[in-house]
């Protein structure tokens, strides 16, 4: 009986079209887990096309003060370092859907792209106990820093320069 | 109940009359019961019963972009074994209805509207008498809370703690003892992060860490996979007596709430357990099996709530605070709307 179950299990995960990044785990100086996950458009979006410069992964709910306050320090940084060289992405961890990605993006108007995340197998591999939490990715694709609380504006640029190599 | 422009509700909820025994116009340092003490020496287990006003105010900051009506659902709370509600208002600009959700009989202040503007608030007053409680006896019905919702679902790590801990033991007493103590050595209540847990049973016991929410997920994961039936209760946490000044406010989001439960021994006997507590609170770590501090106050039970009238969101994890929606969407905490929470220290009856 247990090892029909193991076989149920393992073919789930073989046919999921999400499965990519399954068994990744978040690890400082490692690549991240990447997935296919949904923007505000409904459009499946692969992390790792995104992923061509330093970047910033805000995983956040529309529950908490804040985690509001730091879109906006998001968005200071979006216009300071600018989209040449630097890629900030969100991940709403309420949204199954675009509906609420989108709707999040319009009324706290920003531009740069937000994935629905309400899907254990992103949360589990990014190791979301809690939001707000924000990871830092370098050009070589690897985890620079990972940043489980609150932040303050000067905090978020020194690590935005560091992945920058600024 | 539905009446326009600034419409008051008094004195609604029944329960103790608290008006004859309060305390005005007294100064630090605090009293517990009539004999004024200094802070430092008021035991936090000698303190009885904390008498409370409570404001609860949910404001209208933004009005959303997308969408026209504005429905909060904000928690109001009820009398029972451990708490005396009395002297409820509510001031709202608006039409509202106060409604029950029948699962958990959760009640709730129901405002859907158009006219709501930005800055309009909806204030929800009321006092408070908080009471330590033990064991409570209570006619309820058992089966719903046999029911774990998807963020409790066990795993097979936790399955094999589970049975390692409670090994042959019967008793659900003993059981709820054994895991209630496993749990405080095995977990680190995490201080550091100010953000909002999700109460995940099996990521809990994986990162060995939480905060209440997390916890108490894991209580009732494994004992409800015991057969024993688990309590949710939601609230706000107040100051120890041992810290209280007079007044304080709270910010009403994920980050200001905390909960506790209560297992089922059977012959109507509920155990309340406060897991997190004590595991902050080491001095205290016996107290919490089957004891509850007056330091706090319920505003809901259950998790994976369906509210009245329904939310068209999923379903609630849990309800402390205000949930508001437009067509559907939750709104932005912090940019929609806000929930803040004052108290007032009335008295400390010992």
């Amino acid at each position: 009986m247990k090892i029909i179950r193991y076989l149920l299990v393992f073919f789930v995960f073989l046919l999921s079209p999400f499965s990519d990044a399954y068994s990744a785990k978040l690890v400082v100086g490692e690549p991240p887990p990447t997935f296919t996950l949904i923007d505000e458009n409904g459009k499946k979006v692969n992390f790792d096309d995104l992923l061509d410069k330093p970047a910033v992964i805000y995983f956040t709910h529309n529950a908490c003060h804040y985690c509001t306050q730091i879109i906006a320090m998001l968005k200071r940084a979006d216009k300071k370092f600018g989209r040449e060289d630097l890629r900030i992405m969100g991940v709403n961890v309420m949204a199954k859907d675009q509906r609420l990605v989108h709707a999040y993006k319009e009324e706290l108007g920003f531009i740069f792209p937000m994935f629905a995340g309400n899907r254990s197998d992103v949360l589990k591999a990014y190791k979301i106990y809690y939001v707000p939490k924000l990871i830092f990715i370098d050009r070589d694709k690897k985890v620079s820093k990972v940043v489980g609380h609150y932040i303050h504006q000067p905090e978020l640029e020194a690590n935005i320069k560091e992945i920058m190599g600024q | 109940m539905k009446r326009r422009d600034f419409i008051k509700l008094s004195a609604v909820t029944a329960g103790t009359v608290i008006g004859g025994q309060l305390l005005s116009g007294y100064a630090e340092p605090l009293h517990a019961g009539n004999s004024s003490v200094q802070k430092t020496i008021i035991s936090d287990t000698a303190v009885k019963s904390m008498d409370l006003d409570i404001s609860y105010v949910t404001e209208v900051i933004n009005r959303p972009k997308l969408g026209n009506k504005i429905e909060f659902w904000i928690p109001l709370p009820q009398s029972d074994y451990g708490q005396d509600v009395t002297h409820l208002s509510i001031d709202s600009p608006v039409a509202f209805n106060i409604n029950e959700e029948p699962v958990y009989r959760n009640r709730m202040l129901y405002v859907g509207s158009e006219g709501l503007k930005e800055g309009d608030k909806i204030s929800v007053k009321y006092k408070l008498r908080r009471k330590t409680i033990g064991i409570v006896e209570m006619k309820e019905d058992i089966n719903k809370h046999l029911v774990l919702t998807e963020k409790e679902e066990t795993d097979n790590n936790i399955t094999m703690f589970v049975d390692d801990i409670v090994s042959k033991e019967k008793d659900p007493l003993e059981i709820g003892r054994k895991i209630y103590y496993a749990l405080i050595d095995y977990l680190t209540y995490d201080k550091l992060i100010p953000g909002c847990g999700l109460g995940i049973s099996s990521w809990t016991f994986e990162a060995k860490a939480g905060k209440c929410d997390d916890f108490h997920a894991l209580f009732r994961t494994m004992m409800i996979s015991k057969g024993i039936p688990v309590k949710w209760e939601q609230g706000f946490p107040l100051p120890y007596p041992s810290d209280f000044t007079k007044s304080g406010k709270l910010e009403g989001d994920c980050t200001g709430a905390h909960c506790w439960v209560s297992f089922y021994i059977g012959d109507d006997k509920w155990v309340p357990v406060d897991v997190s507590e004590a595991d902050k609170r080491e001095d205290l770590r016996d107290y919490f099996f089957g004891n509850l501090s007056p330091n706090r106050f319920k505003v809901s039970s259950g998790r994976d709530l369906i509210l009245s009238p329904p939310q068209k969101g999923d379903p609630l994890n849990t309800f402390p605070f205000t949930h508001a929606e437009t067509d559907g969407i939750p709104l932005i905490y912090g940019h929609h709307f806000r929930n803040v929470i004052n108290y007032e220290l009335l008295n400390m009856g010992t």
